[in-house]
């Protein structure tokens, strides 16, 4: 960063080209960065199941809130079906 | 415990509360699959609506999520002033109170990007899909990266409609 800097106060000759090379390497990777970024948004957008999410939207806010209302009801019950084998297993 | 919709939305607005519903649970109202354990809710600090809110909530046993039991601590407007965001534990299930959320928006800045929902016999704000995937994609936690990507195709889909 301080070399970018050097080049904003104007310094000038070699040290300026330096400065100017290091400028565009920096925006060069941060335009990387952000290439990269997108790239992976894409990929994981594309691994995405549509049409467990077009089926959602067909529903009200109601019936979603209720189906996922369903779901948390049936993660807690393999929780505590999970606690109590391993409670069985340990010997307790 | 599961936490109900339901069960948490109606006594705020009986309760007079202003909020705007945010986070997972506006997620899964915007139709995402994903799931989620608590409600996030984005509260004004307005000194009536703290009030509103610190009476409507005290009925609930509200206590600090992950805080170890016994602790003296009292939920009234006075709590709620001295704090900003609050992770609770309620008889309702598991409630986080933001007076702002990540990226210091406050209800206010957040309320032009709401929308009213009719559900459970009340109508409440909710954040919009948009506003929501903006919050997530500031906060830039790895977490939210594929909820972000499902956000972003349920916009996509929201659109073709």
């Amino acid at each position: 960063m301080s070399i970018v800097l050097q080049n904003t106060f104007g310094l000038g000759g070699g040290r300026f080209a330096v400065s100017r090379a290091a400028g565009h390497c920096v925006i060069l990777t941060l335009m990387k960065m952000a290439a990269a970024k997108l790239e992976n948004l894409s990929e994981r957008m594309r691994d995405v199941d549509r049409t467990l999410l077009r089926e959602n939207l067909k529903l009200t806010f109601e019936q979603r809130a209720h189906k996922h209302l369903r779901v948390l009801q049936m993660v807690e019950e393999l929780r505590r079906v999970g606690k109590k084998l391993r409670q069985k297993s340990d010997g307790r | 415990m599961a936490v109900d919709l339901a069960q948490i939305i109606p006594p705020l607005i009986r309760g007079k509360v202003d909020f705007i519903l945010i986070g997972g649970m506006a997620a899964i109202l915007h139709g995402s699959a994903r799931v989620t354990f608590d409600v996030d809710l984005a509260y004004s600090r307005t000194d009536d609506n703290i009030e509103r809110l610190a009476a409507t909530l005290a009925p609930h046993a509200p206590y600090l999520r992950g805080a170890p039991p016994n602790l003296p601590f009292t939920w009234d407007a006075k709590t709620i002033r001295s704090g900003l965001n609050f992770t609770l534990t309620t008889e309702l299930g598991d409630v986080d109170l933001l007076g702002e959320v990540i990226g210091g928006e406050s209800y206010s800045d957040l309320l032009p990007h709401s929308f009213e929902v009719e559900a459970f016999g009340v109508r409440f704000k909710c954040i919009d899909l948009p506003t929501l995937i903006r919050i997530k994609e500031t906060a830039g936690r790895p977490k939210d990266l594929e909820a972000i990507a499902e956000l972003r195709v349920l916009l996509e889909e929201s659109e073709k409609k």
